[in-house]
């Protein structure tokens, strides 16, 4: 598997990561082989995001998800109310079963041969097949439902799911970072699995490799001032969190890049330093919105008397889930690769479940403006992200490196996070610590290979 | 009489009408089964069918199933 | 043969037809030679500018297939405050996407009048929105509009609501900054 890569003739992968010079070949962004290699060894083995249960809350609900090139359906099933994912591939001859985005499903027919499932994925009916003359009982219904993902997770609302048995659990695969999103997914009240999710996915195609969004710009502080220069220059920052009020009551915290180089994992997060939650401050200025916040808060406070927050990415930052999701306090961003310069780029947005309409429509339409095509604030990114791709396609181009050097040997262990390298906020760590995951990935036979991690025998690669 | 046409399942209409079959229509089969129809997925392919007579198994009385529409004499309310 | 003089009723919806059509082509050019602010000007204070997402649904239900403006996610959903400062960002010269400046040219057709109750009146139209930027990034938008217009003593008439159908389903271009 590891030797598909013949652009630039015997290389081994592991040389296309230059660890004293702190740089990545270009190579790995513009070359279908190496493409092809991910699919198979990065997006069939790690958990992937899916999608919520809010988006299905009645049994027989589905959505069709994503599972980097492919489809899949993600169904609650109409008998024992359980969600299930399967690949959107009719067993038959592979007809695309569900053609639909959303909806309510008795069974699923494939319109080819009408193969029939249900909402379990077994195979329950097949066109003809009660005919004599259509020798049926060769076909044993059993072993020819939808292939179903190997494992699935439902994790404080969140859907996950991964086609490799033989990953960890959800929980492994996340390390230290299962109680950071576990602390995402919370109400601002503080209650887990607290979150619902505005309906539908934002989907938009960006003609660039899904590394550019998933690993270059991880958390990319360097990147802000520059692309965002012209939501700045307008105004536009002036609603949630930019026009934030200072508190008068200072709240312990840092803030750092951080990376997990043995999982991946990692972003711009908040570290906090004792027991609690820092004060609200005003940041909505729309009647009631604030109000409500500043209650949840307190509630919230309580429930934190003698708790500290998990790292996370509240306030601006975000931290990301290996290999492509980005997760903040509020909303879920994730790229799905459909080839080597096309990438899907999916939000999800959330808000608490019983919070009341003026609250809820204040961060729903805040969504709308700021994130997806076209929203103000994301579209700034569109162009870089986009014209990375070409200029650096070019037969001289791909022979030159990026540059991840930014903080490189600057970073330490730090007990709040084990495992897990904490740097300077405007260091590149995080996106190190992907490749780091990423080499581990493309040069491993099976997850044997890759969990547990050996602390002994990890390689830190820079 | 009038009544059973409402379900006429033969010819160009009858796929429609069989697309569309509503809960609680009975259905035939040519087999000589009977039931009810529980829930149609309105894709003109299987209708779920609670079975109250299967003279070829009579296990299957009181078992729900799926039908094809070539398997299906007739529907009537 | 119709006497077009004896009948002033259809006399008076020519002349509407006439009114509107020049309002809505101006409206294009207005977008096309980057006249934003004039554009602006065309849209009541209380305008609500609306483009649904729309969803791959089976036959029939219908009601699920464009976005609720109320209670899901939606490509515009808004108010003039917002479009004036999405305007703001485009005339700052350093948006990024729109910058060097794209190539739009928005062509109008099948104006086609509703309703009218005194001064206002609904009409749809259909919109085909061609972008050509740099040197071959090409991007079309092809929907229709649904609009309230009220009668406006200075631009003629003001847009007080727009719902945008846009002829798409995962947006395709990477970003859209002009407007429909
Ligand atoms: S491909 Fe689905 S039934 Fe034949
Ligand atoms: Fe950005």
């Amino acid at each position: 598997m590891v030797d598909i890569i013949r652009a630039r003739g015997d290389y081994s992968i592991a040389e296309y990561i230059d660890s004293e010079k702190g740089t990545v070949s270009r190579e790995l962004y513009v070359n279908p082989d190496i493409f092809e290699q991910e699919m198979e060894q990065i997006f069939q083995r790690c958990w992937l995001f899916l999608g919520h249960e809010s988006q299905l809350p009645n049994p027989g609900d589905f959505i069709v998800s994503r599972m980097g090139t492919e489809e899949v359906i993600v169904v609650r099933d109409r008998n024992d109310n359980k969600i299930r994912a399967f690949l959107n591939s009719c067993r038959h001859r592979g007809m695309k079963v569900c053609r639909y985005d959303e909806g309510n499903a008795l069974v699923f027919t494939c319109p080819f041969h009408a193969w029939t499932y249900d909402t379990t994925g077994s195979l329950v009916g097949a066109g003809f097949y009660n005919r004599p003359d259509a020798s049926t009982d060769t076909l044993p219904r059993e072993n020819w439902g939808l292939s179903e993902v190997a494992q699935f997770k439902n994790f404080y609302g969140s859907l996950w799911a991964t086609w490799d048995p033989k990953a960890p659990s959800f929980e492994d695969y996340l390390g230290p970072f299962a109680e950071s999103l576990r602390h995402c997914l919370q109400s601002s009240d503080g209650e887990d699995n607290g979150l619902e999710f505005f309906t539908p996915f934002q989907r938009h195609r960006l003609p660039t490799n899904w590394k550019v969004p998933g690993f270059t710009s991880v958390t990319d502080l360097t990147h802000t001032a520059m692309t965002h220069r012209s939501s700045q220059a307008a105004g536009l920052h002036q609603d949630r969190g930019q026009g934030k009020e200072k508190p008068t009551i200072p709240f312990p915290q840092e803030k750092y890049a951080i990376g997990d180089h043995s999982l991946g994992h990692g972003g711009m997060c908040t570290f906090y330093n004792q027991a609690g939650v820092p004060q609200y401050t005003n940041e909505w200025f729309e009647p009631g919105v604030d109000d409500y916040f500043r209650d949840a808060t307190e509630r919230k406070a309580q429930k934190y008397v003698d708790r500290v927050m998990a790292p996370h990415g509240w306030g601006g930052g975000h931290f990301a889930i290996f290999p492509a999701v980005m997760v903040d306090s509020w909303r879920l961003r994730w790229y799905h690769p459909h080839e080597t310069g096309m990438t899907e780029r999916w939000t999800l947005s959330g808000v608490d479940k019983n919070a009341p309409k003026e609250v809820k429509d204040a961060v729903r339409h805040y969504s709308e403006r700021f994130n997806g095509p076209i929203g103000f604030f994301e579209s700034d990114d569109m162009e870089n992200w986009n014209y990375v791709y070409p200029a650096s396609q070019g037969a001289r181009a791909r022979k030159l490196d990026y540059f991840f050097r930014n903080g490189i040997g600057h970073g330490k262990y730090d007990d709040r996070l084990p495992g897990v390298i904490v740097n300077g906020s405007y260091t590149e760590e995080a996106q190190r610590a992907r490749f780091s995951r990423w080499l581990a990935f493309m040069e491993a036979k099976s997850w044997d290979d890759l969990y547990p991690i050996n602390k002994s025998s990890a390689r830190r690669i820079w | 009489m009038a009544e059973a046409n409402k379900y006429d399942l033969s010819g160009q209409g009858g796929i429609q009408v069989w697309t569309n079959l509503p809960d609680g229509v009975k259905i035939t089969l040519l087999n000589g089964a009977h039931g009810e129809v529980i829930a149609n997925p309105h894709d003109g392919g299987f209708i779920l069918v609670k079975f109250d007579e299967f003279p070829t198994d009579p296990s299957r009385v009181g078992t729900q199933g799926y039908v094809f529409f070539n398997e299906v004499r007739s529907a009537q309310d | 043969m119709v006497e077009i003089g004896s009948d002033r009723a259809s006399l008076e919806r020519l002349i509407l037809q006439q009114e509107l059509e020049k309002f809505l082509y101006r409206e294009a050019r207005l977008l096309d030679e980057r006249r934003l602010e004039e554009w602006l000007d065309l849209l009541a204070e209380e305008i609500h500018y609306w483009m649904p997402m729309r969803r791959n649904v089976k036959f029939g239900d219908w009601d699920r297939e464009f976005t609720s403006a109320e209670t899901e996610i939606n490509w515009f959903n808004e108010g003039k405050e917002i479009l004036e400062g999405r305007i703001r960002q485009l005339n700052t010269g350093v948006h990024w996407p729109e910058e060097p400046v794209s190539r739009y040219e928005h062509i109008v057709t099948n104006v086609e009048i509703m309703d009218v109750t005194g001064d206002e009146i609904r009409v749809n139209s259909k919109f085909f929105c061609y972008q050509n930027r740099l040197q071959d990034e090409v991007n079309t938008w092809v929907g229709r509009r649904e609009d309230l217009l009220r009668r406006d003593a200075e631009t003629g008439f003001k847009v007080v609501k727009r719902k945008i159908i846009l002829a798409q389903n995962v947006m395709l271009p990477k970003v859209v900054n002009t407007f429909f």
